[in-house]
């Protein structure tokens, strides 16, 4: 039993490893190899015709950049795989300072993000369930489809508009620098996260009522039911951890989603964090900057899952009797 | 006897419209709301530059000027008719995602049906494939591929054929692989047809329903992003009207005039809930399942 579990998440690990790798890959061909390089990405349009195709010649060999492509990404492979992400190809900065506290405190927001809308979409699925197709579900169902409909920069609009311009509770934007203290950056988290709640919580919500339905029409439950256990308590504690489980396996495609969103978010409220740095790198076409960014945000991606599969491991004995052949 | 109970039914085309099912799907109020609202939207952008009375980037009056008879929803921050800009700030859009997705979905079900009913080593290298391009967040694989491909519009129509291709095969292998198990697949494979023609004439054709229902809802998936990403000034630029890119241009007047952010997100979020209302209606009537929402 034991065995097969740990056999089950050394498999996992290796996926999650081959996953990176292939991610690696990904951003290293589209941002490295595709038309150009990175040097003249890097380079401005207007500044690059006063450069002689020698001088450019020898600032690729000075950047590694006149070797093979295997080398090359075997090179960013490595970087990446060690969190040392290089230094920027212009002013030779260190990628890593640069983007640590950005990356903190999107971490910050996107985390809070993640346990008030579990919270929220456990509690709303809950209630949803308790009379499948009555009034209450079909509000809570149209209502969270008609959120998942706004677009996210819309809502972050809309909020800013309300919550600043009208009701003037909370400033326009955020003027914390982005090595803020933490609290104060947690302070400043509170209004995007509810702007990212309102359009993401309805996917979550979806899976997690198809499920309660699902568990509630089970025999089990009918056998609780039959036994005179009151409803609330055969919704939370007999058929929620089963219903769960869709849910935990969408969650790498829940976080993907949560964290492309958080970049629009951040634009908005100007938020100190990853999207900001992400979408300022992009403009000035600064490769190692993006390479680092999309590395952390899919390894993101592969930890939560990985905690999600564990999670199911736990709420589902099937999966544990299962899991030698999966 | 056996043979009654085999399951050889396949469904097809026609059966999808004129059905009682349609009937009572149309009864649904938010249905019914979701199909007026595509077809106005689909009606809209391709009668676009009939309806607007002006060129959509010709300055054509003082700028910021309230609504008129002259120009219906006044003229923006350089002086161009609002009106023909919101009318016409779908189309791009529409445009790019349409054929975007409808790469990604011919791709992406060729890979699916044959991940899925091949199965063995075939299914574990493109399901693989497939888990590590959705780690990426689309809106940063998007980010990347612009960068790579040039911003021009139509580099745009790659890049979201390579974002939504691997939705596309999850969902399409996921029914391969229930539909593999039925009667109607084990009697073609037991007449001894060839795997191609099972897979052609035996499943594809069960997949069409779920098919109508990811072109849907892939194409006001890539709509959001391709407006949120000219909001970022990644995408569309101008002076080409765009929603998102409006969006984001009007923000620096929000204060003043928080009339000309609204305009172009009613537009935009109104085909958003067309499209997911009616899918949810249709899909519900027509039992398939939408697990997986854009």
């Amino acid at each position: 039993m034991l065995a097969s579990i740990a056999r089950m998440i050394g498999r996992r690990l290796f996926m999650a490893f081959f996953i990176l790798s292939f991610t690696a890959l990904i951003v290293f061909l589209g941002t490295e190899v595709l038309p150009g390089d990175a040097l003249t990405a890097s380079i401005p349009a207007e500044e690059l015709q006063f450069y002689s195709p020698e001088q450019l010649a020898q600032m690729r060999s000075e950047l590694g950049m006149d070797r093979s492509i295997p080398v090359r990404f075997l090179e960013v492979w490595h970087q990446l795989m060690t969190f040392d992400f290089g230094t920027t190809i212009m002013k030779k900065e260190s990628v890593a300072t640069r983007i640590f506290h950005p990356i903190v405190n999107s971490a910050i927001m996107a985390g809070l993000a993640l346990v008030v809308m579990l919270a929220l979409v456990i509690a709303l699925g809950v209630l949803a369930s308790l009379k499948p197709g009555g009034r209450l579900d079909n509000a809570i169902s149209t209502t969270t489809l008609f959120t998942y409909s706004m677009p996210d920069f819309v809502v972050s609009n809309v909020f800013v508009i309300v919550f600043a311009v009208w009701l003037g509770l909370v400033p326009a934007v955020i003027f914390a620098p982005t090595n803020a203290p933490k609290l104060t950056i947690l302070a400043a988290a509170i209004v995007p996260v509810i702007a990212l709640c309102v359009h993401g919580a309805a996917y979550q919500f979806r899976l997690l009522r198809a499920g309660m339905v699902e568990a509630l029409n089970s025999d089990y439950v009918e056998r609780a039911r039959l036994a005179g256990i009151p409803q609330w308590r055969i919704s939370v504690i007999h058929a929620l951890p089963s219903a769960l489980i869709p849910m935990l396996n969408a969650t790498a495609y829940f976080v993907a989603g949560l964290l492309a969103t958080s970049v629009v978010v951040e634009a908005v409220f100007k938020f100190p964090g990853a999207g900001g740095e992400l979408l300022r790198a992009l403009s000035q076409r600064e490769i190692p900057t993006i390479q680092a960014i999309a590395f952390l945000a899919a390894l993101a991606v592969v930890f939560a899952n990985l905690i999600a599969d564990l999670a199911i491991l736990a709420l589902d004995p099937r999966v544990r009797t299962r899991s030698s052949n999966g | 006897m056996a043979n009654i109970l085999i399951d050889t039914r396949r469904r097809r085309l026609s059966d999808l419209f004129g059905s009682p099912r349609l009937r009572r799907a149309l009864s649904e109020p938010a249905t019914l709301i979701g199909i007026i609202l595509v077809v106005a939207h689909l009606l809209m952008a391709l009668l676009a530059p009939i309806i607007a009375p002006y060129d959509t980037s010709a300055l054509v009056g003082a700028p910021l000027q309230r609504p008129s008879w002259e120009f219906l929803m006044g003229t923006d921050q350089i002086g161009r008719d609002y009106f023909s800009r919101v009318v016409a700030g779908g189309r791009i859009a529409l445009m790019v995602s349409f054929l975007g997705v409808a790469i990604s979905l011919f791709v992406g079900t060729i890979l699916g049906v044959v991940a899925g009913y091949i199965g063995g080593r075939t299914d574990e290298i493109v399901m693989r494939i497939v888990d590590s391009m959705m780690s990426i967040p689309d809106l940063i694989l998007i980010a990347i591929l612009t960068l790579a491909l040039g911003k021009d519009v139509s580099a745009l129509i790659p890049v979201v054929a390579v974002v939504y291709t691997w939705g596309v095969v999850r969902v399409v292998r996921a029914k391969t692989i229930s539909l593999s198990t039925l009667d109607f697949v084990r009697a073609a494979e037991l007449r001894g047809e060839t795997r191609l023609a099972v897979m052609l004439r035996e499943i594809f054709p069960n997949l069409i329903g779920l098919l109508g229902v990811e072109l849907a809802v892939r194409i006001s998936s890539a709509v959001l992003r391709i407006s949120g990403l000219s909001f970022l000034g990644l995408g569309i630029s101008q002076p080409t009207p765009d929603w998102g890119l409006m969006v984001q241009e009007a923000m620096g007047v929000v204060f003043t005039d928080p009339w000309f952010l609204l305009l172009p997100a009613i537009m935009l979020s109104s085909l958003i809930i067309g499209v997911n209302f009616m899918v949810d209606g249709l899909s519900r009537a027509f039992g398939i399942a939408t697990a997986e929402l854009g």
